[in-house]
């Protein structure tokens, strides 16, 4: 794990948890591990903060929960994108691309 | 889309909680159970594993108290959980909730009642259509700046306004009602056809009067109001097309009115308008009281009524100048117009009881800090199972709304209870408006204060307790300390703030008792004790005929003479001290005025033979007025000495002659003064003014007498007389009512009844907030002194002796009773300003009730100190140091 662990910059994580579940459904665990991963250890996403934002996906109904097996054959609930949630991720890219160019520019200038 | 999922899933979570909650739990174990794997596969044990896991995580519960918190469902659910937890809180301390909830239900109740008062009064919209748009329209004239139009002006106002939708008039009048068993007098009021529709009434039996009644020569019909109608005639429709006799005539019913029908005042009838507005003279300056009721049309707004109405009585003016001169036109709401004299007592008696709660909020705000010490551990624990503060604040914060609520509930009781009296005192003081009582605006209002207090009281106590340190409230060694020197200043900001209220109110009640007194004081000019009085007005069609009414009078006066237990009797148009009065103009001979409407106008008061004598007014000059002074014998008059002095100054009036009601005139006899007397007051609250007293067959010529009020000087108790008085005049006419018998202190009594309904209220208002503000004075000294029980145990053991000990208590009280009385000096001397208007005979800074007043509190304030002091003197050392 790096020293420096970037905090997640406010509502961003729950665009994060859309774009990994965009491939395929995933547990809890496995999508933070995910995140951490593809960040390169950048962002370390806790329980504290993963969990209410599963709960505020689901109650928005961008994500639906499952109870599944996982290849460890135990139980966990596995998350999948609704059509609302694959809708929601696609303006949240483009959003995101929109601001992160303009503040680069910005930066850059 | 997704509201309805938010909604929805709440609502499952709310409803299927516990399966929700399972699930988040078996959620969060697989969590653990995944990320421990992991790490067990990278060569950990499990039970290393597992401990960095948790580590990681913090606490499972933490986590999942975040995942509640992001539905509503959560709001509802502690709101849900705070109640409970906050009743049960009370429910095992039910001396402090006894003693708050009662404090409470004082403040809230008193609130509630007053409230309902102005609710009903200020508030409620007129029970008619469109209430906003109806107006008054009056005169206005140099010496009266508002008094009902003249017959003339009402019809000119009414043909020419183009701002109305119409303008309608009323004319409230007593009618004789004879033929139905003891003859009774009815108030009535007579309105024209255009009335009812304008106010949006109909007639809930028959129907009101058509333009074919309302004229001169129509068939006589009348109305009933609702409470008459049952009264009289058991609300039976089938009166309809009877008759009545009014007045010695026979009336047709044609309609009932709806009940609680009224405008300006309650009526038993009401007849035509126009039949008695044609019997008035054809004189513009005439102003026989006629109420000119207005709806505006709804696209005109009052102000520019105002400017046409003004144009219209310009014009009125130039066009008449023997009459209209100067004359202008006031448009008001009608619902201002009725409340406009008791606005301001109730504005102030509302302001009042709020202060009240406002004490009564600073005793709970101090007993809940007293309270919060002993909750410590009980907070602290919670604090370290992880609730935040908000968190504590809030439970707190539920707990003292609970409390408020409940002081409103059983407040609510209590404003019932008091209402009844409240009105009984206030009845002669309110503007009939209806039914004053409990509706949903009342329940509401008293909702909101409730709140409102709850919020306030449990603030600062909730803060206080929420901010303080968990660790030594944990820790064993720790007995519940005071809570450091910030919860003592809160305690003793509120205790300060208290008196300082007390204190205001307390100033303001002293003023309006000592102003009532010295209106208790005033001489009204003539001897008041065992006098009877009593309102005889004859029937203006059996005695239409002068000379019959005239021997009536004299009948009447000469046959109550003769009772046994009367030593004197008369009779007058007007009594003294009644408030009201009669204005008439009239000239001096030798000083005519300058111009036709130049003439001045003088206090006109016709009596009969032997009335000043009745009353015991002195005599200064000359003589009384007696039995020669006729129709027939020379005119003459009796002044007052305010008249003497104010048109003879320093010369007799004996002798002077006037014509009265009359411009030089020839057709007028002219009056001789004959006789001087003292002066008696019109208002106790007022200084007496000129007036003339006019043999009662000489003014009848000028003016028709149709009632006069007898006084009876009785040798025992007045009201002993009633029956034998009314046994007397029956003899002389069975069908002649009496109307309301009364003696003539009671009658000085009625003319106080405004003020003495505000001194009561306002005193016992401050009254509680004395009794408040000195239960939380002795609160917080008892409370003080408990937890310096070990300080003064060393004191006494290291040699102070058992008074410096009580001094310490008492001065450490009286110090903030004094920063209290400096604060409320201040706060009074601003307040007081607004009393000015209730105030006679004292200012509103008076400095005697300010240092009176401020001594009684500070002396009751040391009573409340020197009990606990007392009890600090007998701390035995040895018990108060093995305490520790």
């Amino acid at each position: 794990m790096p020293d420096i662990q970037s905090e997640l910059v406010q509502g961003t994580l729950d665009m994060l948890i859309l774009k990994t579940l965009a491939l395929e459904p995933m547990h809890g665990y496995g999508i933070s591990v995910r995140i951490e991963q593809i960040s390169k250890g950048v962002f370390c996403v806790n329980p504290g903060s993963l969990f209410p934002a599963f709960r505020r996906l689901e109650r928005s109904g961008l994500l639906k929960g499952e109870w599944r097996a996982t290849e460890n054959n135990r139980r966990a609930k596995y998350y999948s994108l609704t059509e609302p949630g694959r809708k929601r991720l696609k303006s949240e890219t483009s959003e995101w691309g929109r601001q992160t160019a303009a503040i680069a520019r910005i930066l850059e200038a | 889309m997704t509201l309805v999922h938010r909604i929805f899933g709440g609502l499952k979570a709310l409803i299927r909680k516990s399966d929700t909650e399972l699930e988040l739990d078996e959620e969060i174990c697989s969590y653990v159970e995944a990320s421990a794997t992991e790490k067990m596969k990278a060569g950990m044990s499990r039970e290393k594993a597992m401990r960095e896991v948790r580590m990681s995580m913090g606490s499972a519960e933490g986590v999942k108290e975040d995942v509640r918190g992001v539905g509503w469902e959560i709001v509802a659910e502690t709101l849900w959980q705070d109640v409970r937890y906050g009743a049960r809180m009370l429910r095992k301390n039910p001396g402090f909730t006894l003693v708050a909830v009662l404090t409470l239900a004082l403040g809230i109740g008193a609130n509630s009642a007053i409230f309902s008062v102005v609710n009903a009064v200020l508030l409620r919209p007129l029970a008619f259509h469109d209430p906003g748009k109806l107006c008054l329209v009056t005169e206005s004239l140099p010496s009266f700046p508002s008094l009902g139009p003249s017959y003339q002006n009402y019809v000119d106002f009414r043909d020419q306004a183009k701002s109305f939708e119409g303008l309608a008039a009323v004319h409230i009048d007593r009618l004789n009602l004879t033929g139905q068993g003891d003859p009774e007098r009815l108030s009535a009021q007579m309105a024209t056809a255009s009335l009812f529709p304008l106010l949006g009434v109909n007639a809930i039996e028959g129907h009101t009067f058509t333009s074919d009644e309302d004229r001169y020569g129509g068939p006589a019909v009348v109305l009933l109001s609702y409470g008459f109608w049952q009264r009289n005639f058991g609300g039976t429709p089938n009166i309809l097309g009877k008759t009545i006799r009014l007045n010695d005539q026979p009336y047709t019913v044609t309609g009932i009115l709806p009940a609680g029908f009224q405008i300006i005042v309650p009526v038993d009838v009401v007849v035509p308008f126009a039949p008695w507005a044609h019997g008035l003279p054809d004189d513009r300056n005439w102003h026989p009281g006629i109420t000119a009721v207005g709806r505006l049309r709804q696209d005109v707004t009052i102000e520019r009524a105002r400017v046409e109405m003004a144009a219209i009585a310009q014009r009125l003016a130039k066009q008449y100048p023997l009459y209209d001169t100067d004359m202008g036109a006031n448009v008001n709401g009608l619902q201002d117009t009725l409340v406009q004299n008791v606005r301001p007592a109730l504005l102030m008696l509302l302001g009042a009881v709020g202060l009240v709660l406002l004490i009564a909020c600073g005793n709970i705000a101090n007993l809940l800090l007293a309270r919060a010490a002993s909750r410590q551990r009980e907070i602290a624990v919670r604090t370290a199972l992880g609730a935040g503060r908000l968190r504590i604040v809030r439970q707190l914060l539920t707990e003292s709304v609970l409390l408020a609520f409940a002081g409103g509930a059983v407040g609510l009781l209590l404003a019932r209870v008091i209402l009844t009296p409240l009105l009984a005192l206030a009845s002669k003081s309110l503007p009939s408006v209806g039914v004053i009582g409990l509706d949903g605006r009342v329940l509401a209002f008293t909702a909101a204060i409730a709140l409102l207090a709850g919020v306030l009281f449990g603030l600062a106590p909730a803060l206080q307790t929420a901010k303080m340190d968990v660790r030594p409230a944990l820790s064993d060694a720790s007995r519940g300390s005071t809570g450091g020197a910030s919860r003592h200043r809160v305690r003793d900001l509120l205790v300060v703030t208290e008196v300082a209220l007390a204190l205001i109110l307390l100033i303001g009640a002293g003023l309006l008792i000592r102003s009532f007194a010295r209106l208790q004081d005033v001489q009204p000019g003539f001897d008041a004790s065992h006098l009877l009085v009593v309102d005889v007005p004859v029937s203006p069609n059996g005695y239409a005929q002068a000379p019959r009414r005239m021997s009536m009078f004299d009948q009447l006066i000469e046959r109550s003479k003769t009772l046994p237990g009367v030593s004197a009797a008369g009779a007058a148009l007007i009594l003294p001290v009644t408030g009201s009065g009669s204005v008439i103009h009239f000239n001096i001979q030798g000083r005519p005025p300058k111009t036709p409407h130049d003439y001045i106008l003088i206090g006109y008061r016709p009596a009969s033979p032997g009335y000043l004598e009745t009353l015991r007014v002195p005599l200064l000059a000359g003589r009384m007025l007696n039995e020669s002074d006729t129709e027939r014998g020379p005119y003459v008059a009796v002044v007052n000495q305010s008249m003497a002095k104010q048109y003879f100054p320093g010369e007799s009036p004996l002798g002077k002659r006037i014509q009265v009601g009359a411009t030089p005139t020839n057709e007028i006899p002219w009056a001789e003064i004959v006789g001087v007397v003292g002066d008696m007051k019109q208002s106790l609250a007022s200084e007496a003014s000129a007036e003339m007293y006019i043999p009662f067959r000489q003014a009848d010529s000028l003016i028709p007498i149709f009632a006069m009020s007898m006084v009876l000087r009785t040798t025992n108790e007045p009201h002993a007389e009633v029956s034998a008085l009314r046994n007397a005049v029956h003899e002389i006419d069975a069908d002649q009512p009496l109307v309301n018998f009364r003696t003539m202190q009671e009658n000085i009594a009625t003319s106080v009844s405004d003020p003495r309904f505000r001194t009561m209220l306002l005193g016992i208002f401050a009254a509680s907030a004395l009794l408040l503000a000195v239960i939380g004075l002795y609160g917080l000294m008892a409370y003080s002194v408990e937890q310096r029980t070990s300080e003064i145990g060393i004191r006494l053991a290291l040699g102070a002796q058992r008074n410096d000990v009580l001094k310490l208590i008492v001065v450490q009280g009286l110090k903030l009773v004094l920063v209290g009385v400096a604060i409320g000096l201040g706060g009074a001397l601003a307040l007081s300003q607004l009393l000015t208007r209730f105030l006679y005979g004292v200012v509103p800074s008076d400095p005697a009730t300010f240092a009176i007043v401020a001594s009684i509190l500070t002396l009751v304030a040391m009573v409340a100190c020197w009990i606990p002091a007392r009890r600090a003197m007998r701390v035995d050392p040895i018990v108060a140091l093995r305490y520790e």
